[in-house]
């Protein structure tokens, strides 16, 4: 069997949803019996005084959620992001503080990071949205045409799964590793979170639009919201807490295999991006998914990455390279090894949310007329 | 008409130890009635005698649909910048909350009035005292009030505003050498005061005195949420642009535009009938009021003076300021005074076109252009512009 209709899905996930990492290579299967859904949910961990991060404890798989953030003031509190299980997170947050959300930062215009808007507004009446200004024109033309997309693909989507899963074959029809067992299970979990929230929720635009940043004044604390650059979308703002040193990037940063649109991405922007946001110096950054990291050590790496595949696009285009010639000309297997490591599923996302559309990415800026 | 404009003359010097009475831009000195840039900037032309109002009296005026200005009356002393209600489905949004703490209560009466959308935005100007000192009533009255103000304007205004509400308790301070004129009969350096000039002294006590509970009520509250260059707030169904676009009034100008009722809502920049040049960059300022004539306008809100309908005035000031800078260019060389450029410059064209011949209007314009303005201009022509402050006198 050809993996080709998932790897579409995959596609549309990537696109409304991101994700980590596809089915990977087959590989003997070590054991046979099928195990539980992971378990789908976040933890929250307190970064400094008043600062918390809601870290998604998910595998690495097709579906995600994002992480949160959320800054507890003197007043009031100011949320990053609002993820599909943003009712789960209104608990968490209630079980730190009674203060109301006076705002929310939406860090870009994919659902995962703003569906839950609703959900906010229901639970604290006052909050009002922050976002970059495109959201006013993507969330209802090109966002309402992705969410219904994942409506309709998703369930299938699940239920495919599944039936490999039943089968003991993974998404290529080889036997499913250990490995991709446990990150399909949590793709089907999400992906019954997902049409448990998402069908019939309201797209709540934002009540502020920025196109460069804004700053919150909570007492001595310092909230800022930035657009460094593009990177992941033209809409991503970072929120940047100068006192604490934190840094939430949105998914400028997604650990461990950064998360590339062909169509939404600009890869030829995105170094520049990070060298903006390294150039705070945060001492702790939040990535859109993924861990929290104390050093800048990724978030390099993922620059660099960004670097070399638009100096060697650069070197293509100059040829004269079509994009295919290009796509083979491109040589990343230093960096696979560097994000992906052994790990076959890291291996396989590498190549479906880096290699492949961040090449066409830089393609299309490379040989674009400005 | 002789309206001594204590307030902005307070809001000049701050809460700093005021000016000794020699200074002529003292608020307290006879000069300072004569050379006060408040006096009659914020007027409008000189009243009829048969109008009369009270201080602190504002009139109300409707720009657009729902969009209100509550302007100081031409008659009062005490000034107070516009403020100005704009309204949309889901919220409201107020820009500027004036000087007054119980003029804002009225004001907020009255804007309950006219909407039952509470207020959710209070975007501030620029950081002249006269424009946000009433911060805490709005909050109190509308509880989860974010205040909004440029980067530059902010911490100016905790600076500023944040001692301008001890103000009050120094008010006897400042009045008892007018006072000891008005019991000696004579001015400090001897000279007998004539009749006109005990009344303007005896006017001017009883507007300091009449803002006493005023002073009384002020508590200060800074900007919740600062910006650059722009953003953009969603009242429900209707957007109100924030934004700055260079250096004018002050670095850090603020204006609103609102897109569906094509009105621009200006602060300082713009001041009626006397441009206000105090700590204002000359060479920036007409560029930035080309750029607010390219919007789209159905009305123009001044900082002070009444709701225009055209471009006319906003051109004739960018006029102004560009031909007051040019003629002191032209007459200044090296090592040369502001003073020194003054006696030979050449700016009774655009008196005339301003003040046309009217003796008060005249005065607010030597003091806030000829004066404040030709240093400014002399100051960026050497070189030197002075950072904008309140502290000491420049």
């Amino acid at each position: 069997m050809k993996p080709k209709p998932l790897l579409r899905i995959c596609t549309v996930l990537a696109l409304t949803l991101g994700a980590w990492a596809c089915g990977g290579a087959a590989e003997a299967a070590a054991t046979p019996v099928p195990q539980p859904a992971a378990a789908v949910g976040f933890t929250v961990d307190k970064l400094a005084d008043g600062v918390y991060a809601a870290i998604r404890t998910d595998p690495p798989g097709l579906m995600v959620d994002a992480n949160s953030l959320f800054i507890v003031n003197d007043n009031d509190v100011v949320v990053v992001d609002a993820p599909e299980a943003s009712a789960e997170m209104v608990q968490a947050l209630r079980k730190i503080t009674s203060k109301p959300v006076g705002f929310l930062v939406n860090t870009h215009w994919h659902d995962d990071h703003v569906i839950g808007n609703a959900i906010w507004r229901k639970a604290y009446p006052g909050v009002r949205f922050i976002g970059h200004a495109s959201l006013r024109e993507y969330l209802p033309q090109a966002g309402a045409s992705n969410r219904r997309n994942m409506i309709e693909g998703a369930p299938q989507f699940a239920s495919q799964m599944q039936a490999q899963m039943d089968k003991g074959k993974n998404l290529r029809d080889e036997p499913i590793s250990d490995e991709e067992r446990v990150s399909y299970a949590s793709d089907i979990g999400l992906v019954k979170h997902y049409m448990a929230v998402v069908p019939g929720t309201e797209t709540v635009l934002p009540d502020i639009d920025v196109d460069q940043g804004l700053t919150l004044i909570r007492g001595s604390r310092r909230i800022e919201i930035r657009h460094l650059g593009n990177g992941h979308t033209k809409a991503d703002l970072i929120v940047w807490l100068p006192n604490e040193r934190i840094a939430a990037t949105g998914d400028l940063v997604v650990r461990p295999i950064p998360l590339v649109g062909s169509d939404q991405s600009h890869v030829r922007d995105w170094p520049g991006t990070l060298d903006a946001l390294l150039a705070l110096s945060p001492a702790i950054f939040v990535p859109g998914h993924g861990p929290v990291m104390h050093d800048a050590d990724y978030v390099k790496q993922e620059r660099d990455l960004f670097a070399s595949i638009n100096k060697q696009v650069d070197s293509a285009v100059a040829q004269g390279d079509t994009l295919e010639a290009t796509r083979k000309a491109v040589d990343l297997s230093a960096f696979r090894q560097q994000f992906a490591g052994a790990s076959k599923v890291r291996q396989f996302a590498f190549g479906m949310y880096v290699t492949g559309p961040a090449v066409e990415s830089a393609y299309r800026d490379a040989t674009s007329t400005p | 008409m002789r309206v001594l404009a204590l307030a902005l003359a307070v809001a000049l010097f701050g809460a700093a130890a005021p000016p000794a009475l020699s200074d002529p831009r003292s608020p307290f000195s006879d000069d300072a009635i004569r050379n006060s840039a408040g006096i009659a900037a914020f007027t409008e032309v000189p009243p009829p005698a048969a109008r009369v109002h009270t201080q602190f009296h504002y009139d109300t005026v409707h720009v657009a649909e729902g969009i209100t200005t509550f302007i100081e009356s031409p008659t009062i002393a005490m000034v107070q910048g516009n403020i100005t209600l704009i309204v949309g489905d889901k919220a409201a949004l107020v820009i500027d909350s004036g000087h007054y703490p119980a003029v804002a209560l009225r004001v907020i009466a009255d804007m309950r009035k006219l909407s039952d959308k509470p207020v959710r935005y209070l975007a501030i100007t620029h950081w002249h005292m006269d424009h946000y000192m009433a911060n805490s009533q709005f909050a109190d009255e509308f509880p989860g009030l974010t205040i909004v103000a440029q980067n530059f304007t902010a911490p100016m205004m905790d600076k500023y505003g944040g001692r301008y509400v001890n103000y009050g308790a120094k008010i006897e301070d400042n009045l008892k050498p007018l006072r000891e004129m008005l019991a000696s009969g004579k001015a400090p350096d001897g000279t007998p005061i004539a009749p006109d000039r005990r009344a303007r002294i005896e006017k001017a006590i009883a507007e300091v005195e009449a803002a006493r509970p005023e002073f009384a009520l002020m508590r200060y509250r800074g900007a919740d949420l600062t910006f650059e260059n722009e953003i953009d707030v969603d009242l429900g169904n209707r957007m109100v642009r924030l934004m700055h676009l260079g250096r004018g009034n002050t670095a850090g100008d603020l204006f609103a535009y609102v897109p569906d009722a094509k009105v621009l809502i200006t602060g300082d920049i713009l001041v009626h009938p006397i441009p206000f040049s105090f700590g204002s960059y000359l060479t920036e300022w007409p560029v930035v009021l080309k750029k607010l004539g390219d919007f789209d306008t159905a009305a123009i809100v001044p900082g002070h003076g009444p709701v225009m309908r055209d471009k006319v005035y906003l051109n004739d000031v960018r006029e102004l300021i560009e031909a007051v800078f040019a003629e002191a260019r032209r007459v200044w060389k090296p090592g040369m005074s502001a003073d020194d450029v003054r006696k030979v410059m050449d700016l009774s064209a655009q008196r005339d076109k301003f003040c046309h011949g009217d003796k008060t209007l005249e005065k607010s314009f030597n003091a806030s252009i000829e004066t404040a303005g030709v240093d400014r201009a002399v100051q960026e022509l050497e070189g030197k512009l002075k950072p904008e402050s309140f502290d000491e006198e420049e």
